[in-house]
Formats: C-alpha cells, sequence, structure tokens
C-alpha cells in the first residue's frame, strides 16, 4: 500500500493537442465572443501533458478568464477531470486548481431497506454503461470522442448572474462537460460545470426509470402512481461521493484544510471559528454551526487568518440529506472526509473488491493521519432522498445535485469586472473594513471579523474601472434550441 | 416556439393573455368546495378578476408546448413579486400553481453586530435594468414603475433514458435587484422551468466589505390547480430497523413553524386535494438556517399560515410570529414561509462586486400530471 505523498507537479509542457472549443448554430454569437476573447488573448494557458490517455480542453471566456482541464473515462469512476487549472482575467499564468476529479461511489439504498447498490463498484459507470452521444444529445456543442465513442459532450451556456452592480452584471459564463452512465434502469449524466469566475462545478443528473418496486402498495416505504394501483415504487436516496484532489498551486503536499463554524457570544455576534485540520478527519453536517470549508494552497503563517491566503471554498450547498447508511456503506453520518491522498483508497464503499488489503471505505480510510506535509483528498458526499411521483413514470425529468468550489483570493479582483458604476459610495466602508484579522490572537484559530481581501480599493481606481466596466460590451445569451423529441427506441440493460 | 429572444408574450391584465388570467381567475373563483366558504379577509390575490393589477401580465413558452403564464410586480417593499402563476405541461391545461411568490424578509447580521438587520423595507425602491444588466428581455411594469429582466437560460439534459435522444430543458428566469445596506445588492430571481420546477433565489452581489451571515425568507402562496383549498402534509422517513425508512405523512392543520430535519429527509408538499396534484418544497436544496436571529420566528426554516391579506412580510409588525397564531388551516389555501441561510466572506475576487452568493431553494411538482408529459411510451 503506497503512502507516499505525491511529489511536486512537473513543469507543464506545451505538447498536447488541444481541443479548442467551436460553437455552432444558436451559440454563434457566444462562438463569436469567445473568439474575439481568444484572438485578443495572447497569453492561453499552457498545455501541459494529460494523464492516461486523456485529452485536454482548453476554453477561454469573453472576460478574459480561461479554463484548461483534461477528460478521460475509467471502468469504474466513469468521467474523470485531471489537471483543471484555471487563469483568471488578466492573470500570466493558470492557476492549478484540480489535479483528480470523479466520482468514488454513487450508491442507492432503498426505503425498504432490503436492497443497497454500489453502482460505481457493482457495476461501473464507464465502459459500456457508457451511453454513446449523438448531435441531438448534444445541441450547441460538440461532442468528444474516446476510443471511437462519441461519449461526451462540451458546450457553453450562461448561467446564473456572477455578480451584479447597479448598472452592471455579469450573465456568468460556463463551460459544461457531461457523459451519460446507464446503470439498471437508472440515468446518470455526470457533469462538471467550469465557471468563467473561477468556480468549479461537478454534479450528477439522475434520469431514467423508476428501478424497484413491490407488490404491496400498502407498505410504506414508496408509493403508488396514477394509473397503477397494484405497484408501490420504493422510494431511496442516491449518494454521490466525489473524490476531488484539489492541488492548489505548484505543490500537491503543501495544501491546508481548513474547517470553520460560526459561534455566537452571549451578546449576540457570531464569530468565525477557523481551524487548520491536523489529522485525517470526517465531518458531519451541522446547519446551526453554519459550516464552511477551504482547501488553501498552503498553511497559514501564524497569527493569520487559516482563509486569508489562496485557495478553494467548498459550499455546502445541496447537502440537506444527512444519509445513515445501512447494510452496504462505511460512511457513516459524516458527508465530508478529508485523507491523505492514497492510490489504493478509491472508492468510498466497496474499495477493498479492487484494492485488496487496503481499507474498505472512506469511513476507515480516516485513520488518525497527520495532513501536514501530505497530498489532501478530500471526499464529498451529496444525497437525494427520492420519492417517487407520477412525473417519474415512464421516465422521469433529470434531478441534479452537485456542490461547487469557488475561488478564494486566487484573483486580483471580480473576475471580469471594473467597478459597478454607481457602487462607488461604500469605498469608505471597504477600505474600513479591510484590516483582516487585526488583533487576532496568534495561533491556528482565528476568529473572523473582516474582508480577507489583502488591499483597499482606491476610490481612483474603482473611478478607472467603472469606465471600463462602462465600455464593455453587454454579456450576450445563449440558448440552445430544443430538439426534437425523440421516439423511443430501445431498452436499457437491466441489473442482473 | 422559444428561442433566445422569442417564446414570450407580454401586456397589460387585458392585452394578448387576457384569456390565460381570466382563465386562471376563474380557476380561482371557487364556484363550489371549501375556497368558496374563505373568510372575506382572504388575500385579493386569491379574488376572482383580480387578475394583473398593478403588475405586467405574461406567457413563457418553450419548445415541448409547456408554457408559464403570471403576473409580474414590483412590490415597493419586497420588489420582485410573481402572481396568478400557472403551469401548462405538454399536452395538459395551464392550471394555477401559485396565487403569489415574493421575498418575506431578508435578515443580514455582519460581524462585529449583535443584531440582524432588515433589508426589505419601503425605503428600498428596486433598480433599473438596462443592457448592462439584463442579457434577456426587460419588462417595463407599470404603473409603479420599475423594471424586471427576463430571460431564458439553458438547462441541459431535462431528460435522458439508455440510448434515446436526450430531451433538453430550459428556464425563464425574471429577475430583478434592490439595493440593501451600502453597496449591498439583492437579486430577486424566479426561474420558471419547463418542467414546472420553480427555483427561487435571493442573491447577493454588489459592494460587501465584509464577512456576514444571511437569512432569507420567501412568502410561497399556494393556488393549486382546481378551487378546492389546498392542504399542506409534512413528509418524514425516520430510518427504523433493518434501515428501513418508513414514510409518515402529517397533514398540518393549523397555522404553526416547523423545522427542518436532515436525518428524517424532511419535506413539505401542498397539494390540491380534489385532484391530488401539488408541489414539493425540499429543503435539502438549500442550506438550514440556523437559529440565533433573535424573535421566534427567525429559528425555524419553514411556517405554515393562512392566506391573510395583511400578512405578507415576516418582519413587519405584527411580524411572522403574530402570523402563526394557531389559526385552522380548513378551508383556506396555505402560504409556506420558507428560510435559508448562509455565510458570505468576501474575498479578493469580490472586490468591486461581490459575486454572487445565492440563499435558493426549489418547489417541484409532485403528481402535477399523472405521468411524465415529456415522454409517451412505457419503457
Amino acid at each position: 500500500m503506497s503512502r507516499r505523498a505525491r511529489p511536486a507537479r512537473a513543469p507543464a509542457a506545451a505538447t498536447t493537442a488541444a481541443l479548442a472549443l467551436a460553437l455552432a448554430g444558436p451559440a454563434a454569437t457566444r462562438a463569436q465572443d469567445l473568439a474575439a476573447a481568444a484572438n485578443a488573448d495572447a497569453v492561453r494557458p499552457a498545455e501541459a501533458p494529460c494523464p492516461s490517455g486523456g485529452a485536454r480542453v482548453v476554453e477561454t471566456f469573453a472576460n478574459g478568464a480561461a479554463w484548461d482541464f483534461c477528460w478521460s473515462t475509467r471502468a469504474r469512476d466513469g468521467l474523470a477531470i485531471q489537471g483543471a487549472r484555471w487563469r483568471a482575467p488578466g492573470a500570466a499564468a493558470p492557476y492549478p486548481v484540480l489535479a483528480d476529479g470523479r466520482l468514488a461511489q454513487l450508491h442507492v439504498a432503498y426505503d425498504d431497506g432490503d436492497v443497497a447498490y454500489n453502482d460505481v463498484t457493482q457495476y461501473g459507470l464507464g465502459g459500456t454503461w457508457l451511453q454513446e452521444l449523438d448531435a441531438a444529445d448534444c445541441p450547441g456543442g460538440r461532442l468528444l470522442a474516446e476510443r471511437g465513442r462519441r461519449v461526451a459532450c462540451v458546450f457553453a451556456s450562461d448561467g446564473r448572474s456572477s455578480h451584479r452592480g447597479r448598472a452592471t452584471a455579469d450573465a456568468g459564463q460556463r463551460v459544461t462537460l457531461f457523459t451519460v452512465s446507464q446503470v439498471g434502469a437508472y440515468t446518470y449524466i455526470v457533469a462538471w460545470h467550469f465557471h468563467a469566475d473561477g468556480t468549479l462545478e461537478p454534479v450528477v443528473g439522475a434520469s431514467g426509470a423508476l428501478q424497484r418496486a413491490g407488490a404491496d402498495p400498502t407498505l410504506p416505504f414508496g408509493r403508488t402512481l396514477a394509473n397503477e394501483p397494484d405497484t408501490l415504487w420504493l422510494s431511496h436516496t442516491h449518494a454521490y461521493h466525489w473524490r476531488l484532489d484539489l492541488d492548489l498551486g505548484e505543490r500537491a503536499d503543501d495544501d491546508a484544510f481548513v474547517a470553520s463554524v460560526h459561534e455566537r457570544d452571549p451578546d449576540g455576534r457570531r464569530r468565525r471559528v477557523s481551524r487548520v485540520q491536523a489529522e485525517e478527519a470526517a465531518f458531519a453536517p451541522a446547519p446551526e454551526a453554519l459550516q464552511a470549508w477551504h482547501l488553501m494552497e498552503r498553511p497559514p503563517a501564524p497569527g493569520s487568518d487559516p482563509i486569508g491566503g489562496r485557495g478553494y471554498a467548498l459550499e455546502a450547498s445541496g447537502g440537506g440529506h444527512a444519509f445513515v447508511p445501512g447494510t452496504s456503506g462505511a460512511e457513516g453520518a459524516s458527508d465530508l472526509h478529508v485523507t491523505v491522498a492514497r492510490d489504493c483508497e478509491r472508492h468510498a464503499s466497496q474499495n477493498a473488491r479492487f484494492f485488496p488489503g487496503c481499507p474498505d471505505g472512506i469511513g476507515a480510510f480516516v485513520d488518525g493521519e497527520s495532513l501536514a506535509g501530505a497530498d489532501l483528498v478530500l471526499w464529498k458526499r451529496i444525497s437525494f432522498h427520492h420519492v417517487p411521483r407520477n412525473e417519474d413514470r415512464p421516465r422521469m425529468h433529470t434531478h441534479w445535485d452537485g456542490l461547487a468550489m469557488r475561488p478564494v483570493n486566487v484573483a486580483a479582483s471580480t473576475p471580469g469586472l471594473g467597478a459597478p458604476d454607481g457602487d462607488v459610495g461604500p469605498v469608505a466602508q471597504l477600505a474600513a473594513d479591510d484590516p483582516v484579522g487585526a488583533g487576532e490572537p496568534a495561533g491556528a484559530v482565528i476568529t473572523g471579523g473582516g474582508a480577507g481581501a489583502p488591499s483597499p480599493w482606491s476610490l481612483a481606481a474603482l473611478v478607472a474601472l467603472a469606465a471600463l466596466a462602462r465600455a464593455r460590451a453587454r454579456p450576450q445569451t445563449l440558448s440552445s434550441s430544443v430538439p426534437p423529441r425523440a421516439s423511443p427506441a430501445g431498452r436499457p440493460r437491466r441489473r442482473s | 416556439m422559444s428561442g433566445p429572444a422569442g417564446g414570450s408574450s407580454d401586456g397589460p391584465a387585458n392585452g394578448p393573455v387576457a384569456g390565460a388570467i381570466a382563465l386562471l381567475a376563474a380557476g380561482l373563483a371557487a364556484p363550489a368546495g371549501t375556497a368558496a366558504q374563505a373568510p372575506a379577509d382572504v388575500d385579493p390575490e386569491h379574488r376572482p378578476g383580480h387578475g394583473c393589477v398593478a403588475g405586467r401580465a405574461f406567457e413563457r413558452h418553450f419548445d415541448s408546448g409547456a408554457l408559464w403564464s403570471g403576473c409580474a410586480r414590483l412590490d415597493p417593499v419586497h420588489g420582485l413579486e410573481l402572481a396568478a402563476l400557472a403551469y401548462r405541461a405538454p399536452g395538459d391545461a395551464s392550471r394555477p400553481v401559485l396565487a403569489a411568490l415574493h421575498p418575506a424578509s431578508i435578515l443580514v447580521q455582519r460581524a462585529g453586530e449583535p443584531v440582524p438587520s432588515e433589508r426589505l423595507g419601503p425605503e428600498r425602491r428596486v433598480l433599473a435594468e438596462s443592457a448592462a444588466t439584463c442579457a434577456g428581455e426587460i419588462l417595463a411594469v407599470a404603473p409603479r414603475g420599475g423594471d424586471v429582466c427576463v430571460r431564458r437560460t439553458a438547462t441541459g439534459l431535462l431528460a435522458k433514458y439508455g440510448d434515446l435522444r436526450g430531451v433538453h430543458g430550459a428556464t425563464w428566469w425574471f429577475e430583478s435587484a434592490l439595493p440593501g445596506d451600502g453597496g449591498e445588492i439583492w437579486q430577486s430571481r424566479v426561474g420558471l422551468g419547463e418542467d414546472g420546477r420553480i427555483d427561487v433565489e435571493l442573491a447577493l452581489s454588489g459592494a460587501v466589505g465584509t464577512e456576514l451571515v444571511a437569512r432569507a425568507a420567501w412568502r410561497v402562496a399556494f393556488a393549486l390547480d382546481t378551487p378546492a383549498a389546498d392542504v399542506v402534509e409534512e413528509l418524514d422517513f425516520a430510518l427504523g430497523p433493518r434501515s428501513r425508512r418508513p414514510m409518515r405523512v402529517t397533514r398540518l392543520g393549523v397555522e404553526s413553524f416547523r423545522r427542518s430535519a436532515p436525518e428524517r429527509f424532511r419535506a413539505w408538499r401542498a397539494l390540491d386535494p380534489a385532484t391530488g396534484a401539488g408541489y414539493l418544497l425540499d429543503p435539502a436544496a438549500g442550506v438550514a438556517a440556523p437559529s440565533g436571529f433573535g424573535a421566534n420566528w427567525t429559528g425555524f426554516e419553514l411556517a405554515v399560515t393562512a392566506a391573510d391579506a395583511a400578512e405578507r412580510h415576516a418582519f413587519a409588525p405584527p411580524t411572522l410570529d403574530g402570523h402563526v397564531d394557531g389559526e385552522s388551516l380548513e378551508g383556506r389555501d396555505p402560504v409556506l414561509w420558507h428560510a435559508v441561510a448562509r455565510t458570505v466572506r468576501p474575498s479578493a475576487e469580490d472586490r468591486p462586486a461581490l459575486g454572487a452568493r445565492a440563499l435558493a431553494f426549489a418547489l417541484t411538482p409532485f403528481d402535477w400530471t399523472a405521468r411524465s408529459p415529456f415522454e409517451t411510451s412505457a419503457p
């Protein structure tokens, strides 16, 4: 069992053929935007080689930001994203963010307690489970092939607004890469959104059809649906486990994981308490504490705010369903684990099936080892409790679940924005609030209160940026055309 | 037919969509059933013929044949309000969903402040929209004035099954912005999805210089399907022996406060008892609201009240604590007051403008149609 941390990342080479994203049809306006941005962009991210035969995608956004990343598929894990780097607008070099990200388990437990599936290790999301896509699956985007099969789609779109000023706004561009895996009756759309503002968002869409039903409609473990009075479609929980090897900056072995909670003083004031995590740990949801998690590029200097440097914040979105497994899982009530990277610790459960001699699940991966000087891996679980409804028959609408990782102090300013004109009023307030952690006690624990940005904005700078913002062309809307509905022509594979 | 700039029609209540609004009004007229027994103080948005007073009627179409219609208003206290919302699934008739949907409170507690402060109030005025702020259409809302930005986004694969061709979906977003304290800007966003889903968000942006905790509450006034008064159920799935999670359904009979219970997968469902058509509010999509914001009502993620015209905001006296006074919900359309919370810590990327931080949840159709309106063949 390997117990060594990964070596520092090698210098990037510029030899890999890049898959430049080309948009067509309804996305022409966006394509023109992106092309214009690319042409004006003298500094493209260095194109590092992709590991394990993956292919690189390079995407430059209208705001000047860029993402580049490698994608590939694995027999069990399905889609894997590797070597993802974000270059902030105006930055000289891309910032390494994600060394390796993939689903580490997809656990499905039925409310009757009779069956629980581990879809990644019992079946797999890749290989023959991976669906070949056609142009209709990828409107306005580009199909990507692997080993001669077109199994991925990449497309650009507007997301939700990334920021809003009094007189300016950004529509929030992003590029999405997705694959589709059919496991039993379920269809999983495994997607990664790469946002122009540096946010990285892995999501899973559950579509397909309901898998299990019972013959006794009086049991309280599901529902009878319209026109099927004798069938009890069973409620169940999908627990998605992502294995996220975030290697921020140039080294893989110097990141620091920081857990924050918010405490209330007797007078009602809330204080953020941030701690650098020293050992491998598991975290259960505690909404009352307003938890926050950060991975920082390097450990904080003594006495400084642990999340005052460069890093990425893990947004606790979609984590409302605690999941306590029954028959098959070892993950317990925790939905976030932090461990030292191990080559043989790949699956959140049933790991030993494929890595004999290694622990069988993430509960056992956390064994008190020090995180100092180690390559860290975050294991994030998001659960979705699916209560069947009429709309799920014969096939269901996609239910999306995921998480977001947002850059912290990686860019020098709001990506792609000068100053929202009309927003210069709070300058004095910003400046006054800026001292970070002033007077805070030394040590690994800091109670927060101020902003984390390192330098205040001067009025002159804001005015100048406001002029730039006014001169900037407004963002364009991309809308994909909706294709004609398909005639059902096949049946999915069934679990044996 | 919806395209990047198409798929819409707007007008005053008596304009091109008067038919749809009239239909909706007729649906709310309660010619029979329990709604006919509603007391005289029922929210005027429920009254027949209310139409789109002080607002802008709209219709938004999708290629699948789905349609959302309703009334966009700008309220001097809470900004964006969508009223008389009706959804037509492909192949279905247009049926009422919500009487009203709007923010009911935005509490912000900055670091170092002992008590939170409310951001909604009569002194706020929605910000104007322009080509620089709205990557879509701008709806001018009469008679008070102000703008609502409407834009369409692709939502990816709406449904996919095996190697069958995927079905792609879209969402129409209605957005407006309210100034908060200092340079804060609060964007109200309501996404009306092709499959009937309603996404609800309050997103903080603008100039924000300090760490803060925000708690946002929305008022969701149901008027589902037929004129029969809707009911609210609480769904619990507590883990029992043998890893079983039996479903327990509790009908909420009186006005009350409720907390989320993630360990029980708690969710709430509003439904029309006459048809069973409903919507699900699953708090899993949002971040639970912590206690400690002061008043009793701030300690709960959900309150259920009977529709009442005088009860529109959580913070203004009488507060939500006063609204929840044990009244029976029998024969009254319910109003859900749902709150979510989050922390915001600005970083360098948030200067000069904070990257939008959303407080969000979703309402999902639940037995709204007898089967998926997007598929026609059994698997």
